[in-house]
């Protein structure tokens, strides 16, 4: 057997690996610890390793037990580039009442935030990892509409 | 070679004419009808009064153009063997018939006795039988036979083939027009193919003469046209040959190559200057901010060394979904900036930046100025700015300021760096350092780069350092880089402690492994403490020329501590992909799994932690032209019932890019797509839609629209809004400076006047060069060049068709340049030698001739004569010419017509040219008819006179006046001299006197009689062969001086004679040429020395 056809069929098995996977679901019950359901003005700071400003809306759209998905929209703004529009899916989780655990897809890899939640804002930091040195910095939502 | 002519005399008046008229023709198988029983026979009259001639079967002689023949014509068997045959050969005029042409052959006991008989066979003859000669022979009491001798030409093929235009320019996608003409310059007919090679891509739409073969009688030529269709794709690509090729019966004859230069289209070469772009922008549908923004940018070279690239917009600001719809057609509300560069250096205004090293300060961003030098031996940057938020032209505060310098010692680059970087405007970072650094070769390839700093940051200050082991040599490629930079990123470094290495080496042409490793800790100010690590190893292998498979494995994970707690992630990975492509068409395809885990911990002490598997499969496939793009992705994610990670998730989305939209009077450009989220049940799916359009519309104007409508946004309208932006732009391309801008046409000087007068079109596809720039006229005959070339453009003559030439000097005003071309005309110049008289002129080989056609400018134009006289003057441009005629090396003397032919070329066409050149004039002077009478032929008596051409030395004189007298033959121009035969002088005019006055009156002798005074020994021979290089020019100057010499044997001392002094011994006339019989050397009746 030549070694091209054992490396097609090593992809084709990974690949049936992950539809089998798909087919799991995931499930969390019981009330949320806290609410965060609505429209949130987002602002936030890139602090790492270049500065930068993001701004735009965190609209959190269903919360189900621990879990919550939604969506950000933001607009990247740094110091000496041209800003960037970016959007993405939110999904993640309220770990308690006072914390938050999200992470924001604005790219493949997610942006991991953790904020402390007080009312109808937010404020905390976040990370992007990458091979090198991470993105990092902080952000704060202000809820505008439930 | 020679044939036994059995004889029988033919009474037929029908087969004599039959025959008469063949033999003047020279027609083929002359014999035929009258072949009789007996091999063949027949008669020809020789004259109303003459009996009739038997006619013989021919003698065949066989031979290719250019050579000689030698046929032996046997005494036909009419006559007794032990008579005596008298022959006579006499030409018929189609070849040359040279060796003896009249003897007698005597009986002999070994056979038949026969004359040889030499045939030149002429360079043009075609190809078939000619009777070229008859040999008579006459006996007593025996009734005369001609023998013919046939000449059978032997086939000759020569096919010549030559492009009509030898240079082309085109662009690709054109379709090319090339022409040939294909002659047939063999002697027979020839049936020609033609086939077209073209370079690979090219396409031969059809080719005409409707057809790619052809039968060209001799000496016809016909046209060919190939149509060539040039690949869009060679635009640019330079100089092709295309070859066209002519064959007869599968032989190769001849081929012709044209080159075809293919440009690159117009404005996309390198002398274009910058671009500018200015527009308006809009947006509805969307909240927040001003919808409206007006932008302007500039991008390109300035100069041929200086580029410039900057940007400003409005200042208003706009938010959310309103900036994604300005962002989709390329609007940001961004701070202007304006940066100047070369291959050296590069200065930067407004919003600029600055990045000098690990330990000395990263990515300081800022407004103000920026530059950077790179030279050979020294590097410099600097940077002096405020801090700024990255919006509009606001500022925070602090300061950004900088320098670092390098400088090659040895083959080390010794560095030194100081900064004062303090940015308040987003987030506090503050770093004063200053560095020594160096960057030293330690192996083949290997550089060292080390750097030592003194870092005071926000809050404390250390030492820094860094180093660096960059490597890449034998498909290796390595770094190596260890770091401390006290302060982390908060004082302007990637992070405060860093290890990191990577490492890529190719096992063999079809197989790459790549890794990293990494580790970094790090107090940012945002994370009391960062940690984060990972590795990863990825080899890929090349399954096939187009197709790629890599595998991935890989880890990482960081841990951060903040005011929102700590938490943490981490995730191995084990994934593959293929990349493939198939022309225009192109897929990849990848799977991943890993394993994450996440772990949380609130201030409170709340703490998470799980562990869940994931799995990405993503796939896409695509089509991508220059005729826009299609593409075709879909990803499916999975990941565990765990938070932050999206449950599941599937994406499918078709998008179409720049398709050109036909037909609409501008070229419109499309765009479309639309991508679906699903969840699988989670939630509802959701479709986002995009649509736009793009004109192209005059004055280098654009218009786009563009429409979204994405649900996972949240617009003024809720989500699922259309937002629809709207954008209108105009593209100017600039001048570089230093360049000068040239613009000109070719057109056709119809009239040759070197001006373009009204009703003078433009001539299209004319090269015109500049420098290393070259262009091709447009269909009005105009070109532009943009360049920084001095001097005019010139014309490159190979590319005008055959029949053109240029008018002169181009016209140069002011950057605009005209230049002219004219049609011109074939002139065929015929030379026809003339008798003087009524008799038949002689056969003359006129190809040492030359004509020479000169205009009123002075210019010549010089054509080669063929043997029988003529001369093709190719391509006589508009104008007036005179005809001049160079006959110095034909040998036989020729008078030019005494007024030069003129004629004037109106246009294009061909025309002929018939010049009479007359024979030279002789005397013939009356010699006694005794060779021992010499005293009297020296006398020369008195007689008639006339001045016949140079043929009458060999032909009979009509009216005979002075039976048995001998003709001394003088030529005036040269003094040339010659003798009558016998039996001619017998014929001879009596003539009177040599023409002395004739000599006076000849122009040619000008200056060249002098007074001479007889000395002692002196004799008429010797001064002939002093004055006139030849002593048997003596009757000359016995001419010249009849009236003083008495005796041409008595010269007396002292005597007053006049003398021609010919400067250079003259060509002997034929006459006098050993062998002749004409030649005095000969000649029985040769004068006594005088």
């Amino acid at each position: 057997m030549s070694r091209r056809l054992v490396l097609l069929r090593a992809a084709a098995f990974a690949c049936a690996a992950t539809i089998a996977q798909a087919c799991r679901s995931a499930t969390d019950s019981g009330p949320p610890p806290v609410n965060l359901l609505g429209t949130w003005n987002y602002a936030a700071a890139q602090t790492a390793p270049t500065t930068a400003q993001l701004t735009g809306t965190l609209t959190i759209t269903r919360q189900r037990g621990h879990d919550l998905n939604g969506t950000l929209q933001v607009v990247q703004t740094t110091g000496g580039g041209a800003p960037q529009s970016l959007s993405g899916v939110v999904s993640g989780r309220a770990v308690d009442s006072t914390t938050v655990d999200f992470d924001a897809f604005l790219s493949a890899t997610g942006r991991r935030h953790l904020g402390t939640v007080g009312g109808d804002s937010i404020v905390g930091e976040w990370l992007e990892l990458s091979d090198g040195p991470s993105t990092t910095g902080t952000f704060r939502a202000r809820r505008v509409s439930p | 070679m020679f044939a036994l002519a059995a004889v029988l005399p033919v009474r037929d008046a029908r087969a004599q004419a039959r025959f008469s008229d063949a033999f003047r023709s020279g027609a083929t198988a002359a014999f035929g009808p009258a072949r009789g029983p007996e091999g063949g026979v027949g008669s020809r009259p020789t004259g109303p009064d003459e009996v009739p001639v038997a006619l013989a079967a021919p003698v065949v002689a066989r031979g290719a153009p250019r050579s000689y023949q030698v046929v032996s014509v046997s005494v036909p068997p009419g006559f007794l063997p032990d008579q005596t045959v008298w022959y006579d050969v006499r030409s018929t005029g189609l070849a040359p018939i040279l060796g003896s042409k009249a003897g007698h052959l005597v009986p002999s006991a070994v056979g038949r006795p026969a004359v040889l008989v030499t045939v030149g066979v002429p360079a043009r003859a075609l190809a078939g039988h000619r009777v070229v000669a008859f040999v008579r022979f006459t006996a007593p009491a025996t009734a005369p036979v001609d023998v013919p001798v046939d000449l059978d030409v032997e086939t000759e093929r020569r096919i010549s083939i030559i492009a009509l235009q030898d240079l082309h320019a085109a662009h690709g996608g054109d379709l090319l027009e090339l022409r040939y003409r294909i002659t047939n310059a063999g002697n027979a007919t020839d049936t020609v193919d033609v086939r077209v090679m073209s370079p690979a891509g090219w396409t031969v739409k059809d080719a005409s003469v409707s057809r790619s073969r052809l039968a060209l009688p001799v000496n016809a030529s016909a046209e060919y046209l190939a149509r060539i269709r040039i690949p869009a794709s060679a635009a640019g690509s330079g100089t092709s040959l295309v070859s066209v090729v002519a064959s007869a019966h599968g032989e190769e004859r001849s081929r012709a190559e044209s080159a075809v230069e293919v440009l690159a289209p117009a404005g996309a070469g390198t002398h274009r200057g910058a671009l500018l772009t200015t527009g308006v922008a809009t947006v509805t549908g969307a909240d927040g901010g001003d919808n409206t923004m007006f932008g302007a940018s500039i991008s390109g070279p300035l100069t041929e060394h200086v580029a410039v690239s900057g940007q400003v917009s409005s200042s208003q600001r706009a938010d959310g979904d309103a900036a994604r719809g300005l962002a989709r057609v390329g609007y940001y509300s961004s701070a202007p900036y304006l940066m100047i560069y070369s291959p050296t250096w590069r200065v930067s205004l407004g919003t600029t930046g600055q990045s000098f090293s690990d330990v000395t300060g990263l990515n300081a961003w800022g407004r103000g100025v920026a530059g950077a030098y790179t030279g050979s031996t020294w590097t410099g940057s600097a940077l002096a700015a405020r801090p700024a938020s990255g919006v509009s032209s606001a500022t925070g505060d602090g300061d950004l300021y900088g320098a670092r310098v390098s400088r090659l010692v040895s083959d080390a680059w010794i560095t030194a760096t100081a900064t004062h970087l303090r940015d308040e405007s987003v987030f506090s970072r503050r770093l004063d350092a200053f560095g020594l650094g160096a960057s030293v070769p330690v192996m083949r390839a290997t550089t060292l780069t080390g750097e030592v700093a003194q870092r005071d940051y926000q809050g404390g200050s250390g030492i820094g350092y860094a180093s660096e082991l960059r490597g890449d040599s034998r498909g290796t490629n390595l770094a190596l880089r260890v770091s401390h930079a006290p302060g982390g990123s908060a004082a302007f470094a990637r992070a405060e402690d860093e290890v990191s290495a990577s490492v890529a080496h190719s096992f063999s042409p079809g197989m790459l492994v790549s890794g990293n490793v990494f580790d970094l800790r790090d107090q940012s100010g945002t994370f009391s403490d960062l940690r984060s690590h990972g590795w990863s190893v990825v080899p890929q292998y090349r399954l096939t020329p187009r197709t790629d498979l890599s595998f991935e494995a890989r880890s990482a994970s960081f841990d951060a501590s903040g005011t929102a707690g700590s938490f943490g992630s981490a995730e191995m990975a084990l994934g593959a992909t293929v990349n493939t492509t198939r022309g225009a068409m192109y897929g990849t395809g990848s799977v991943l799994g890993s394993r994450v885990s996440r772990s949380t911990v609130t201030p409170g002490g709340t703490s998470f932690e799980e562990r869940a598997p994931r799995s990405v499969l993503r796939g896409a496939g695509g089509w991508a032209t220059a005729h826009g793009s299609l593409e075709l992705d879909a990803s499916l994610e999975q990941s565990g019932a765990g938070v932050g990670l999206l449950p599941r998730q599937s994406i499918i989305g078709l998008r179409a890019d720049r398709v050109p939209v036909g037909r609409l009077g501008v070229p419109v450009y499309a765009s479309a797509g639309i991508q679906r989220y699903g969840w699988f049940g989670d939630r509802s799916a959701t479709h986002i839609l995009r649509a736009g359009l793009t004109a192209l519309l005059p004055a280098d104007f654009s218009a786009t629209i563009d429409a979204e409508r994405n649900p996972l946004l949240a617009t003024g309208q809720g989500t699922g809004a259309w937002v629809v932006a709207l954008k209108l732009e105009r593209a100017t391309r600039l001048m570089r400076f230093g360049d000068r801008a040239t613009r000109g046409a070719v057109y056709q000087d119809l009239n040759g006047n070197g001006r373009r007068d009204a009703g003078e079109p433009g001539f299209a596809g004319a090269v015109v060069r500049r420098g290393s720039s070259s262009m091709v006229t447009d269909q009005d005959g105009r070109f532009e060049f943009t360049d920084n070339v001095s001097g005019a453009p010139q014309l490159d003559v190979r590319s005008l068709p055959f029949g053109w030439v240029a008018s002169g000097a181009p016209a140069f005003d002011g950057g605009r340049s005209a230049i002219g071309v004219m049609p011109t005309s074939t002139v065929e110049v015929q030379l026809v030698v003339t008798a003087s008289d009524s008799s038949s002129p002689p056969a003359v080989d006129l190809s040492p001739a030359q004509v020479i056609a000169r205009d009123t400018l002075g210019r010549t134009w010089i054509a080669r004569v063929s043997s029988s006289g003529r001369a093709l003057l190719d391509a006589l441009p508009l104008g007036e010419y005179t005809i001049e005629l160079d006959l110095s090396l034909v040998a036989e003397p020729l008078r030019v017509p005494p007024v030069a032919p003129t004629f004037t070329v109106v246009g294009r066409g061909r025309r002929e040219i018939r010049i009479p050149l007359y024979t030279r004039p002789v005397r013939f002077n009356v010699l006694p008819n005794s060779r021992r009478d010499s005293s009297r032929a020296r006398g020369l008596p008195a007689g008639t006179s006339r001045e016949p051409h140079a043929g009458d030395s060999v032909r009979p004189n009509p009216e005979p006046t002075a039976p048995a007298a001998r003709a001394l033959i003088v030529d005036t121009a040269y003094g040339r001299v010659a003798r009558s035969s016998p039996g001619d002088a017998g014929d001879a005019n009596a003539v009177d006197q040599l023409p002395t006055s004739a000599l006076l009156a000849s122009p040619r002798f000008a200056g060249l009689l002098r007074p001479y005074v007889v000395r002692r020994d002196d004799t008429l021979r010797g001064l002939a062969t002093r004055f006139l290089h030849d002593e048997m020019r003596w009757p000359v100057l016995y001419d010249l001086n009849r009236s003083s010499i008495r005796d041409p044997d008595l010269l007396i001392i002292g005597q007053q004679l006049t003398v021609l002094a010919l400067r250079h011994p003259l060509v002997i006339d034929t006459l006098m040429l050993p062998g002749n019989p004409w030649s005095p050397s000969r000649d029985p009746m040769q004068p006594a020395r005088p």
